[in-house]
């Protein structure tokens, strides 16, 4: 029994110190750019050209980066975009929803269609649905926040 | 310029070290869980609330697998299980579209939580659509199936 919680502590760190270093790798070099980014007049630019695509979403149109990241990279390349752009907690869950439900997609897509299920059906299946559930969390924030 | 960098930087560093905190306790928590008798009881459960969905008991391990552990990680299981050939057409349909929507639920939260967003909405808005679109593709198949 000792020997096991041994085991299993040791595991669990080591599991745990692997995905920090991915988690490193991405967010350093996520987050400095995008706050780099958002001191320019691109981010302008491009928080102009985004912002009717993320108004349903209660999203500032510079937040597009961190759906587009999360949807092409993983969570934390999501968080890593979010958090230089100053979100409000409504944002923040929004992103975390929909970033949750459709993130990783090219690698996670492959992983699925070797089960046998095809991996361009899973893309856009988890884009749409992602899309309708951020549309009524967002909603939903509007209407209990008048 | 250099005040801009120094500033990103500093922020990106304090970023991980608190994701860090968070994850490396986690994964710990998920080992002692995964060699407990527990997690036996969690997977009856889990059968339990998955058999209306139209999931087998062979199904629902892969599901426990891959709702907490992530789709990365509970692919392993996945795999094995669908080489194996132990999952129905059915089974396999449905475990990819519950998973492709909800898998390792609880890092994902939690991560979101640590950086202010609120939890409770992640993750039951993400449970309930995906158990409602996972139902609606059952009902479909279903008919599918047994027609042809």
């Amino acid at each position: 029994m000792q020997q096991s919680i041994k085991s299993s502590f040791i595991k669990g760190l080591k599991n745990g110190l692997e995905v920090s270093s991915k988690l490193i790798k991405t967010i350093i070099p996520f987050y400095i750019a995008v706050d780099l980014l958002a001191h320019t007049k691109l981010s302008v630019y491009l928080g102009t050209l985004f912002s009717p695509l993320m108004k349903p979403f209660g999203l500032s149109g510079k937040m597009a980066v961190a759906i587009i990241s999360g949807y092409l990279v993983n969570l934390y390349a999501a968080i890593a975009a979010l958090v230089p752009l100053n979100p409000s907690w409504q944002q923040i869950t929004v992103v975390g929803l929909m970033t949750g439900i459709s993130h990783n997609l090219v690698v996670e897509g492959a992983i699925l269609h070797k089960t046998g299920v095809n991996a361009f059906f899973t893309i856009a299946f988890r884009i749409v649905v992602s899309i309708i559930a951020g549309f009524l969390l967002a909603s939903f924030f509007r209407l209990t926040n008048g | 310029m250099d005040e801009l960098l120094k500033h990103a930087i500093f922020g990106s560093l304090k970023l991980s070290l608190k994701l860090i905190l968070i994850i490396v306790p986690l994964m710990v928590a998920y080992e002692f869980l995964e060699s407990s008798k527990t997690f036996k009881r969690i997977l009856d459960g889990l059968h339990f609330l998955l058999k209306p969905l139209g999931f087998s008991k062979q199904a629902s391990i892969s599901m426990l697998a891959g709702i907490f552990l992530g789709v990365t990680y509970g692919s392993g299981v996945l795999l094995a299980q669908s080489e194996k050939k132990v999952l129905s057409e059915m089974d396999a349909l449905l475990t990819a579209v519950y998973l492709s929507m909800c898998h390792a639920v609880i890092e994902d939260t939690l991560v979101f939580v640590a950086i202010g967003g609120n939890g409770f909405y992640i993750l039951g808005t993400r449970i309930v659509i995906a158990t409602v679109i996972t139902f609606i593709f059952y009902r479909y198949l279903k008919g599918k199936l047994s027609k042809g």
